[in-house]
């Protein structure tokens, strides 16, 4: 394509922007303050889900020791009255 | 309240260029004017980022452009899902520039219909050359692209135009 071709680009004239558009942008910066939600608000939604979290952390660690626990407990207690405690039921 | 007044020297400074490149972008006066308050308000929302003087018109060009590129972006889903604009009484890919004379207005129409169908980036590059008359640095500073990666781009561009033409 030739510059020529792109030339009617040029001659586009600069329009003035619509006579009420600040307002109509202030109006909108206004309600868009009035939706903030305020930043303690936001600290105070973090810290509870952090707190979430942590209790969540610990419960799954402590039931994981309990468990390996109460495994190790079975194990000796089925050696001791004879029980098998692998799936395998006969000896073939 | 001195933040209010800075904001509003700002957007006198800077409105008619926010609003005409839009209306270069668009063609479509109420979509420009819809696009030019979305970047005002995305431009006071990084008020702090905005201090430097020196970057404001290339920050500022930088959200206009993609502004304009998001809502193309969203007429064109629009168009493919059948949603029509026109129950609201606008039709947005009705062609109207304000800032078209009459004579031109069929040679423009036509060149900014294969202006539309170019990628984004080459679009952007003709627009930035031609109507905003800017130097191939500027047009780099505001693409984030060195002027030689600017000048292929434009040759690209004009390439696609070419083959749209023949």
């Amino acid at each position: 394509m030739k510059e020529e071709d792109l030339a009617p680009l040029a001659r586009i004239q600069k329009v003035d922007p619509p006579p009420f558009l600040y307002t109509r942008i202030e109006a909108r910066l206004r309600a868009g303050m009035e939706e903030v939600v305020p930043v303690r608000w936001i600290r105070l939604a973090l810290a509870g889900f952090v707190m979430l979290m942590l209790v969540n952390i610990w419960l799954v660690q402590n039931r994981l020791s309990y468990s390996q626990i109460s495994g190790e407990n079975i194990a000796v207690a089925g050696t001791e009255v004879e029980l098998y405690l692998s799936n395998q039921l006969y000896n073939e | 309240m001195q933040e209010v007044d800075a904001f509003k020297d700002f957007y006198q400074l800077y409105a008619e260029m926010v609003y005409n490149l839009c209306l270069n972008y668009l063609q479509h006066p109420e979509e420009a004017e819809e696009a030019t308050q979305d970047v005002f308000v995305k431009a006071h929302q990084k008020w702090d980022g905005f201090r430097e003087e020196a970057k404001r018109k290339t920050w500022l060009y930088r959200i206009t452009i993609n502004q304009c590129l998001d809502m193309l972006k969203a007429r064109r889903r629009q168009k493919r899902f059948g949603i029509h604009t026109e129950i609201v009484g606008i039709n947005a890919s009705e062609f109207r520039h304000p800032g078209i004379l009459l004579e031109d207005k069929e040679a423009l129409e036509t060149l900014f219909q294969q202006i539309n169908a170019l990628p984004p980036k080459q679009k952007t590059a003709i627009i930035l050359k031609y109507v905003e008359g800017m130097t191939l640095k500027e047009m780099g500073e505001i693409m984030k692209l060195s002027p030689k990666a600017v000048e292929s781009l434009l040759s690209r561009a004009k390439a696609g135009l070419k083959k749209k033409r023949s």
